[in-house]
């Protein structure tokens, strides 16, 4: 197993153990004041640690891909110099996100408020965020990503499907589905709804909001270059 | 200095998407750094602004589907 193997062994590991998290949060979301486990109280939150690995996996893989493919050299000549950047600069730096994430970045939640209804306003607003960025690349240039990057540009247009909401109006499918999630949210408030149900559209939010980090990572890492 | 000229000639156009893009990205950046830093539940007013957001995703160009054929 070589350098490159091992280095895109982490990453994948990063990302399959953000989701786990992930996952593990939004099942343990309403236990977990109760059994206040070590690692997330230490970073005040599960959610943070997927985000801090998601990212660590996202700028080392970033960095790594940027030095290009790497050209064969002839046996005379000497082993070829590092470029400085990838490899071992790409994990510090990420290291370095990670902790500055972990340090400065997040906030405990106070006393009296219910975990799972800021966890979920947390992704509310993260899955805003997201989207509105996924579709404002897109829309920079529609035509440049339809012809090259046509998988992503479908799941832009998939997320502006206009869709009937909960309330009666129509919506984006990007906007429809935090609608519903804000609307779950405030039943679940107000003790019209189960916690189940509420984790249940959290979730599918989860995956569109993870679908949309991906496709950025695509699109920023391949088109590029 | 002719290849100068061309790679001069390719970046140029690329700047506006470049500079928003870039803008989009700090917004985002700043959104979730936001988000980590929330420690309590939205208050009535927080909440009612962000379904305003929600809503005025209605006219937003970016979230308007292609135009059909």
């Amino acid at each position: 197993m070589n350098n490159d193997q091992i280095k895109s062994l982490v990453r994948l590991l990063l990302n399959t153990a953000s989701g786990a998290i992930i996952a593990w949060s939004a099942s343990k979301s309403q236990s977990a004041k109760d059994t206040g486990q070590f690692l997330a109280n230490f970073i005040n939150g599960p959610d943070a640690l997927a985000l801090g690995m998601t990212a660590v996996a996202w700028i080392w893989g970033h960095l790594a891909h940027s030095n290009g493919p790497e050209t064969p050299q002839p046996t005379s000549a000497p082993p070829p110099k590092s470029t400085g950047s990838g490899g071992t600069l790409g994990l510090w730096l990420s290291l370095g996100a990670l902790a500055g994430l972990m340090v400065a970045g997040c906030a405990g939640i106070a006393p009296g408020n219910d975990p799972l209804v800021v966890r979920v306003e947390q992704t509310q607003t993260t899955a805003k965020g997201a989207f509105d960025l996924v579709l404002k690349v897109d829309n920079a240039d529609r035509g440049f990503y339809k012809t090259n990057a046509a998988g992503f540009h479908g799941f832009c247009e998939w997320l502006r499907v206009k869709v009937p909401t909960s309330d009666g109006g129509v919506l984006p499918r990007a906007s429809a589905m935090l609608w519903t999630l804000d609307a779950e949210k405030l039943a679940y408030k107000a003790g019209t709804a189960s916690s189940n149900n509420l984790v249940l559209v959290w979730d599918m939010v989860q995956t569109n909001l993870t679908q949309a980090q991906t496709w950025l990572l695509a699109v920023t890492n391949s088109l590029a270059k | 200095m002719t290849a100068a000229l061309a790679l001069v000639q390719i970046i140029l156009p690329l700047l506006p998407s470049i500079e928003s893009g870039a803008v989009e990205l700090w917004n985002f950046i700043n959104t979730v750094r936001g988000a980590a830093q929330q420690s309590a539940v939205w208050t009535t007013d927080m909440e009612a602004s962000y379904q305003a957001t929600l809503k005025a995703t209605t006219t937003d160009p970016a979230y308007q589907p292609d135009a059909p054929k």
